[in-house]
């Protein structure tokens, strides 16, 4: 694989690596700071539909837990309505 | 266009709002059911809801014309609110603010935090700062979508701002937070459905992504001189280090605008109406697909009319626009659209007004009657509901009579005050409280009123957009700014404000005596 030069990928510099990247045009954009923003716009929320799909249907692992705090919320509720509007 | 029409579909439009506005009626019943929406909300609605209310009018059109003056550079705005905004804001903050709202029976952000802290100063002070800067916010938005009612409508300026304000109180008094957050689901997929149209149209008339890029790049040599002077280089490439563009798109549009929507009460609020960890794990998804199509679409779509209108007029955007880059996507869409979609591009624009404007009334309302009147009257959880509706009711007379009284100049800055004011007051308060049990009350409270005060005078005295918008520097000292060195006049408060607060809380809270495990054990149960 050869890079700018067409010398051995390898051998390349930071700098020269800094130099490849201002010289690339990706999507027709010459800039690494608003291509790349681009591409990370697109990523990000790649990241938020593959955390939404893996996640589905997790969140709900401390079930007992969340009935036994239904049951109280419900009570506190139904002590809430009645003292508001006296039901 | 055909003015019969748009004004039947608008009716339509706003037959379905007040229909979900009743429904959101008939399901409330306590106080819970009206501030937290009895926290069992649907996870696409949780995730609408946050997004349409996040997503105004001003952010699609003024931001939009932005990036048509300035360039794709405003795509780290997208970037920071998809990645804050909606990851780290629901898997991180949103996951504990639910839990720890619920343990603490929570119904408002204030609460919260004064709850979380145990200091009824906290709740009514940050009630009070949503007071002092949420009108200004809330009168933007209503003027905004008043004006393009007139223009759009042909209806007469105030005879709008009445109708649009009575039709937004109504739901939101009667209905509170289901009702809102309903209405802003419908809104919100109108706004999906006509952003969505409008990124596909403008690739394809342009000719394809790479192609309609690459024009643009090769543009740069159009950038006028005085905006070149001001650091612009070209619309697909960033401003120059240090120039006063660059510090306004980094401090002010990106950090302050990208970073400020973590305390957003308006939005943490909707973190408290889900039942569990798995619908904010599934509205993550919703969101982030959501504010990509908003502003990713506004700020690219905003840039590449750029190469429509130099391609058919021969002139840049700015240039076509008038020199207003407000007018740069209405301008674009009228011209470069079909007329179906002029029709479903306004419903998009009015459907972000008017979710913006009924939470924005909520949060006040809540604010108002919760927040400060019970905490200072000591009249806890009585009358909530009676007094959260007058307090809408106050917030909606102030919005309007703010919209009427104030300059433009300082109506304009409104978003931005609101934003960095919130950042600066509650971001720290708000991450300790989640996140490190051993900050203190004394911690909160002096956090809140440095970065509130901070933040009002970097504003007033310093930062050159809103000082001399408000003009009480030069009433006080004669001159419009305090600093006129470069480049404190183009540094947005938040970037001042932010740490030093977030310093005070940690120092603070680190020199008094921690909190009582028992409060802590009751904060923190079953968080994970």
């Amino acid at each position: 694989m050869a890079a700018k030069g067409g010398r051995p990928f390898v051998a390349v510099s930071r700098t020269e690596i800094s130099d490849i990247w201002e010289g690339a045009i990706v999507l027709g954009i010459d800039d690494p700071w608003i291509w790349g923003v681009y591409l990370l716009c697109l990523l990000s929320t790649l990241l938020c539909v593959s955390y939404g799909l893996a996640n589905w249907n997790r969140g709900s692992d401390l079930e007992a837990l969340q009935i036994s705090e239904e049951v109280s919320w419900e009570a506190q509720e139904e002590e809430m309505q009645e003292k508001e509007l006296g039901l | 266009m055909d003015l019969l029409l748009l004004n039947l579909i608008v009716l339509v439009y706003l037959l379905a709002t007040i229909y979900l506005g009743y429904r959101g009626w008939k399901t409330t019943k306590d106080s819970e059911g009206y501030m937290v929406a009895g926290r069992k909300i649907h996870p696409y609605i949780m995730a609408m809801s946050y997004g349409a209310t996040f997503i105004s009018t001003s952010a699609i059109v003024g931001f939009g014309g932005t990036a048509g003056l300035f360039g794709m550079g405003l795509l780290w705005l997208t970037f920071l609110n998809i990645l804050i905004g909606i990851f780290i804001a629901f898997v991180i903050y949103g996951k504990r603010t639910r839990k720890i709202g619920h343990n603490l029976n929570a119904m408002t952000f204030p609460e919260l935090l004064g709850k979380r802290f145990n200091s009824s100063f906290i709740q009514y002070f940050s009630g009070l700062v949503i007071l002092l800067g949420m009108p200004l916010y809330a009168a933007v938005v209503l003027i905004g979508a008043a004006r393009f009612i007139e223009t759009t409508l042909s209806v007469d300026f105030d005879m709008a701002l009445l109708v649009y304000s009575i039709i937004i109180a109504a739901y939101v008094i009667w209905g509170g937070l289901k009702a809102v957050m309903y209405t802003d689901a419908m809104q919100g997929t109108i706004m999906f459905v006509g952003m969505a149209f409008l990124i596909i149209m403008t690739y394809s008339h342009l000719g394809g992504v790479t192609t309609a890029h690459q024009t643009l790049t090769n543009m740069a040599s159009l950038v006028p001189q005085n905006l070149a002077a001001q650091g612009h280089t070209g619309w697909t490439s960033m401003p120059t280090f240090g120039s006063p563009w660059w510090w306004t798109l980094v401090s002010t549009i990106v950090m302050g605008v990208g970073i400020g929507v973590l305390a957003m009460p308006q939005l943490v609020v909707r973190f408290m109406t889900v039942k569990s960890n798995r619908e904010l794990n599934r509205a993550v998804l919703v969101g982030g697909i959501f504010i990509l199509a908003m502003t990713g679409v506004a700020f690219t779509v905003g840039a590449l009319s750029n190469v429509y209108f130099y391609q058919t007029q021969g002139n840049i955007s700015i240039a076509t626009a008038g020199g207003n880059a407000d007018s740069i996507i209405p301008v674009y869409i009228n011209a470069a659209m079909p007329e179906w979609f002029v029709y479903l591009f306004m419903l998009t624009l009015l459907a972000a007004a008017m979710s913006t404007s009924s939470s924005q009334f909520h949060a006040q309302g809540t604010a108002i009657g919760r927040d400060i009147y019970e905490t200072i009257t000591h009249k806890k959880g009585q009358e909530s509901v009676l007094l959260t509706r007058m307090g809408i009711v106050i917030a909606v007379i102030v919005a309007v009579t703010l919209g009427y009284l104030l300059p433009d100049n300082i109506i304009a800055r409104g978003t931005a005050i609101f934003f960095g004011l919130c950042a600066a007051a509650f971001l720290p308060m708000y991450t300790c409280g989640l996140f490190w049990k051993r900050a203190t009350r004394e911690g909160a409270i002096a956090g809140l009123v440095v970065g509130t005060l901070t933040s009002i005078f970097w504003m007033i005295f310093v930062h050159k957009s809103e000082a001399q918008a408000l003009g009480i520097a030069k009433f006080i000292l004669g001159r419009d700014l305090l600093i006129t060195q470069m480049p404190w006049p183009v540094v947005d408060p938040i970037v001042i404000a932010l740490p030093i607060a977030f310093l005070v809380t940690i120092v603070v809270s680190l020199l008094t005596k921690p909190p009582e495990e028992e409060h802590l054990d009751l904060c923190f149960k079953g968080v994970v």
